[in-house]
């Protein structure tokens, strides 16, 4: 009986042991894992009001967290302000030129955003290497209290359709861009843009017809759902080669 | 006695602070005169417009299939020599090879056929006439090629004298600066800067005048100019070297609130050169390049 005791006791230990060790590596890899923030994502096609930015956003999201190689932290509202300042490629050149015309520096205007090429004009247009509102950025991340903020632009989406005798085939395109953005200095520090479409097709059996080449909901969702995974694969690849945060 | 004293010591205060660094003679003055002087060379680079959205519904109904695809709107960015002697002008506005982004690959990367290929837009005007051609500068595998010459209207290596319209009336050099037309609309605007003579009546060109100086944490100094004109505000700083003139940025921003939103114009040029001394072989047609106009 004592024995058993004994037994029961040393596998309790080792259990123990092996859930603590195990919850300590969750703790110690949550604590290696970037911690992220997602900002709004914009769309610059004429297809504004499809949501589409919205919707990939959304896809990222849920992609990035199901990796689990990412601490995600929920995205609080900005204020009008600040979206504007992030956002509005025209809003620090206007900031400065008001200050021109009330007689104040043209330091501000001149020295800022869209006159020299390390600052990008706004969040949503800025290239590897560039600044984004550093001082916006950096507040942003406290706030959240994240090292990096992920932001993504729907740059293009297309239509085709094809048919001949036999096939017919409707295909939707979109290209998609997303960056990594460092909260304590605002620059982005990994950017990648991709293509990804998907096809409907459609046959011809005699009199039937088999399939469906249109361009429909289901297609569109399907597309954005692959730009979405090619997107966060290329991230983590590059996380787990070491050259994501090469540069932060 | 006291105010004579308060007045003294505001007056040397002021002098000591330096606010009327206004009065000091402005580096941009020596720019001016070779301009009135009508003898200089002038090399320059407008600089690439960085990435830009479409901003409006607008812009995009009047954006085409290439820049939807390449789907950031980019200025073309041109750079250029103008060389003026009296009223001998000689403009020209080269976009091609790097300078082509519509030329560019699906994947990003440049077209080879482009990749050797420059043209540049040229404009002679010279005894109140003016040859328009253009040149086609070709490397091959990196060895520059002799030019050849296309002009307007009759083919290689030949030009035809054409009028300008308002020739008959005024020096070609006049025309130039009296509608801003050197070739392209950023030198325009930085000649037309530069060149501010109050005793013209210039059409629709702002009236600049200087509003201050300083130098950048970079060692780069400056002087800033602006200028008021209907419904716009133009702003421009001049960037300055040990005293040569090196960068010029400028601003126009819509003041009215109906059309506040609709626009935001900037550019950026590079001064390569910026010398009194006219280059003469820009001064007469290219060799090889024969004359047919009937006189």
């Amino acid at each position: 009986m004592l024995y058993i005791n004994r037994m029961s006791l040393i596998a309790l230990i080792v259990l123990v042991g092996m859930l603590s060790m195990f919850g300590l590596a969750e703790v110690a890899g949550a604590a290696d894992q970037p911690s992220c923030v997602v900002m709004k994502f914009s769309n610059d096609t004429r297809f504004k009001k499809t949501d589409a930015d919205a919707v990939l956003s959304d896809l990222v999201v849920e992609k990035m967290i199901a990796s689990g190689k990412f601490q995600m932290k929920e995205t609080r509202p900005l204020t009008a302000e600040t979206e504007a300042l992030l956002y509005d490629e025209n809003a620090r050149m206007k900031q400065g030129m008001r200050e021109v015309m009330q007689g104040g520096s043209f330091t501000t205007l001149f020295e800022g955003p869209g006159f020299n090429s390390v600052e990008a004009y706004s969040i949503a247009s800025a290239e590897r290497g560039q600044l984004v509102s550093p001082a916006i950025v950096k507040k942003i991340g406290q706030d959240h209290q994240v090292d990096y903020l992920v932001q993504g632009t729907i740059d293009y989406i297309g239509t085709s359709k094809k048919s001949n005798e036999d096939f017919s085939t409707g295909k939707m395109t979109v290209r998609c861009t997303l960056r990594l953005i460092q909260a304590n200095t605002g620059k982005v520090i990994w950017i990648k843009s991709l293509d990804a479409s998907d096809t409907n097709t459609s046959m011809k059996v005699s009199f039937f017809t088999i399939g469906s080449s249109k361009l429909d909901m289901n297609l569109y969702s399907k597309m954005l759902d692959k730009a979405a995974k090619k997107i966060v694969e290329k991230l983590i690849t590059d996380l787990d080669a070491g050259s994501l945060l090469a540069e932060a | 006695m006291m105010n004579m004293l308060r007045f003294l010591f505001v007056g040397i205060s002021l002098y000591v602070v330096g606010i009327p660094n206004i009065s000091e003679a402005a580096m941009l003055d020596a720019y001016k005169t070779m301009v009135a002087n009508k003898s200089f060379t002038l090399r320059y680079r407008i600089l690439e417009e960085p990435k830009r959205h479409y901003e409006t519904e607008l812009d995009l109904f009047f954006a085409d299939r290439k820049k939807e695809t390449n789907p950031w709107w980019r200025s073309i960015p041109s750079h250029g020599i103008l060389v003026v002697r009296g009223d001998t002008v000689y403009t020209e506005t080269i976009t091609g090879s790097e300078w082509r982004i519509g030329k560019k690959n699906t994947d990003g990367t440049l077209n080879e056929y482009e990749k050797d290929k420059e043209i540049g837009d040229c404009r002679l005007i010279k005894n109140g006439e003016v040859f328009n051609f253009q040149r086609f500068q070709h490397w091959h595998e990196g060895v520059e090629q002799k030019p050849d010459y296309y002009g307007d209207g009759v083919g290689y290596n030949k030009v035809e004298a054409g009028r300008d319209e308002y020739a008959r009336f005024l020096a070609p050099y006049d025309i130039m600066v009296k509608y801003a037309n050197y070739g392209d609309p950023t030198l325009d605007a930085l000649l037309g800067i530069i060149h501010h003579d109050s005793s013209r009546q210039i059409v629709y060109t702002p009236q600049y005048s200087r509003k201050g100086s300083g130098t950048l944490p970079s060692g780069l100094a400056y002087e800033d100019y602006a200028a008021q004109a209907g419904d716009e505000f133009y702003a421009a700083r001049f960037y300055f070297q040990n005293g040569k003139l090196v960068r010029l940025a400028s601003a126009v921003y819509p003041t009215s609130l109906d059309i506040e939103n609709k626009g935001f114009e900037r550019f950026v040029v590079k001064i390569d050169e910026f010398s009194p001394t006219p280059e003469a072989q820009y001064l007469s047609l290219p060799e090889g390049v024969k004359d047919i106009t009937k006189r």
